[in-house]
C-alpha cells in the first residue's frame, strides 16, 4: 500500500516536470519561430525601402536624362584630331576663298588629362599645328572668324597677319594652333 | 485513541495525484498543440514573407540594373555636355584672341596702314607693324588704342621716315600689352597633370550608387 502511495506521488512529480520542460520548449520554440519572422520582415521592409529608394533614383534620373540628352546632343563634341581638323580647315578655306598653303604639325602630340567640373573628359592628345596661308583681307578675316566657332576642340595660341606688298589687298597669316585629340581607349 | 482509516487517506492521495497527473498530461497536450500551431502559422508567415520577399527583391533587382543603366547614361550625356563646354571654351579663347586683331585693325584711322600684326604666345604683348601718313596720325591711332578696354598698355617701340616714290611716310612699330583675361587660356599641360577649365557650368547632381 506504502509503495502503491509512494508510486502515485512520484508520477505527479514526474507529470509536473514534464511538463515545466515541455513549457519552456514551447516558450523557446515560440520565441525562436517569433524573431524568424520578425527577422524576415524586416529584411522584407528594407528591401521596400531600398525599392522605393531606387524608385526615386530612377525617376529623378529618368526626369534629368532628355534635358540632358538634347543638351548634348546639342553640343558640339568631337573626338578631335589633326586629319579631321585638316579637312574642316580644307572645306572652310575653300568656301572662303583663302588658299591654305602649308599645314605643319610640330613636335610630338603630348597627353594630358581634361577636366571640365569635376568630369574627367579622359585622355586627350595635344599637337601643335602651324597653319600658313593667304587670302584677300576680308576671306581671310572671315576664315579667321570661323575658329570663334568650331565644332573641333582646336585653339589658337598664337597669330601673324601680314599685308602682301602686292597691291591687291592681299594678307598673309600664319596661326599656331593646339588641336586636340581624344586618345582611343581613353574613357 | 480515535481509530484512523489510513486506506481512507490513500484513496484521497491516490485521487489527488491522479487529477494532478491528469492535468499536467492535459496542459502538456496544449503546449504540444500551441507549438505545432505557432510553428505551423510560422511556417505559414515565412513562406508569404518569402514570397514577398523575393517579388521585392527581383523588382529591386530591376530596377537596379535600369537605375545603372540610366545613370551611366547621364554620366556619358554629362560628360559629352562638359566636351561642349570645353570646346566652347576653347572657341572663347581663340575668339578672344582674334579681338585683339579686330581692335587694332578698327581702331586705325583712314592715314594708317598696318603691314603686320603678330600677336606673342600666353596672351601678353601685340606687335604691331604699319605706315602712317603722319606722326599726327599715329599719335592718333595710338590714342584710339589706349581708350580701347583691350589693350593695358600701348607704347611705340620705333619709328623711321621712308619713302615711296614722292609719298613721305612714317614706318612704325608698336608694342600693345594686352590686359590679362579671365578665361582660362593656360595651355593643356603634358603628362599627367590637368588642364581644367575654369568657367562654371550647371550640371545636376547624380545620384550616387548604391
Amino acid at each position: 500500500m506504502t509503495q502503491f502511495s509512494q508510486n502515485n506521488i512520484e508520477n505527479a512529480y514526474r507529470s509536473k516536470r514534464a511538463f515545466i520542460v515541455i513549457a519552456i520548449l514551447a516558450v523557446i520554440i515560440c520565441a525562436v519561430q517569433l524573431v524568424g519572422v520578425i527577422r524576415e520582415l524586416r529584411s522584407v521592409n528594407e528591401a521596400r525601402k531600398s525599392l522605393s529608394i531606387s524608385s526615386g533614383d530612377l525617376d529623378r534620373i529618368t526626369r534629368q536624362l532628355p534635358d540632358m540628352r538634347r543638351l548634348a546632343v546639342a553640343g558640339r563634341a568631337s573626338s578631335g584630331g589633326l586629319d579631321l581638323f585638316a579637312t574642316t580647315l580644307s572645306e572652310s578655306a575653300k568656301s572662303l576663298g583663302v588658299s591654305i598653303t602649308a599645314l605643319l604639325p610640330e613636335g610630338s602630340p603630348s597627353a594630358s588629362d581634361i577636366v571640365v567640373s569635376d568630369t574627367k573628359l579622359g585622355t586627350w592628345n595635344a599637337t601643335r599645328l602651324r597653319v600658313k596661308g593667304m587670302a584677300p583681307f576680308t576671306n581671310a578675316m572671315a576664315f579667321l572668324d570661323t575658329f570663334r566657332g568650331l565644332m573641333e576642340p582646336v585653339r589658337i595660341d598664337c597669330y601673324t597677319v601680314e599685308s602682301n606688298d602686292t597691291g591687291h589687298g592681299e594678307v598673309s597669316f600664319e596661326l599656331v594652333l593646339t588641336v586636340y585629340e581624344k586618345r582611343n581607349g581613353a574613357s | 485513541m480515535k481509530p484512523f482509516n489510513f486506506a481512507e487517506t490513500k484513496l484521497t492521495e491516490r485521487a489527488f495525484c491522479g487529477r494532478q497527473i491528469s492535468r499536467n498530461l492535459r496542459l502538456i497536450g496544449a503546449f504540444v498543440i500551441a507549438m505545432a500551431l505557432v510553428t505551423i502559422g510560422s511556417y505559414a508567415c515565412r513562406r508569404g514573407i518569402g514570397a514577398e520577399a523575393r517579388r521585392v527583391n527581383s523588382s529591386l533587382a530591376v530596377i537596379q540594373l535600369d537605375c545603372t543603366q540610366a545613370r551611366r547614361e547621364l554620366e556619358s550625356a554629362k560628360a559629352t555636355q562638359c566636351q561642349n563646354v570645353w570646346q566652347s571654351q576653347l572657341s572663347e579663347i581663340s575668339g578672344h584672341r582674334l579681338s585683339y586683331l579686330n581692335a587694332v585693325i578698327q581702331c586705325a584711322p583712314g592715314d594708317i596702314w598696318l603691314s603686320r600684326v603678330m600677336s606673342s604666345e600666353g596672351d601678353t604683348m601685340l606687335t604691331v607693324d604699319g605706315k602712317a601718313v603722319s606722326f599726327e596720325a599715329l599719335s592718333t591711332y595710338t590714342s584710339r588704342l589706349r581708350l580701347t578696354t583691350t589693350f593695358e598698355d600701348v607704347r611705340i617701340a620705333n619709328t623711321a621716315f621712308g619713302k615711296a616714290g614722292s609719298t613721305v611716310f612714317v614706318d612704325f612699330s608698336l608694342n600693345l600689352k594686352l590686359k590679362p583675361v579671365s578665361v582660362d587660356s593656360s595651355p593643356a599641360s603634358n603628362g599627367a597633370a590637368s588642364a581644367s577649365a575654369q568657367a562654371p557650368i550647371h550640371v545636376p547632381d547624380v545620384a550616387g550608387g548604391r
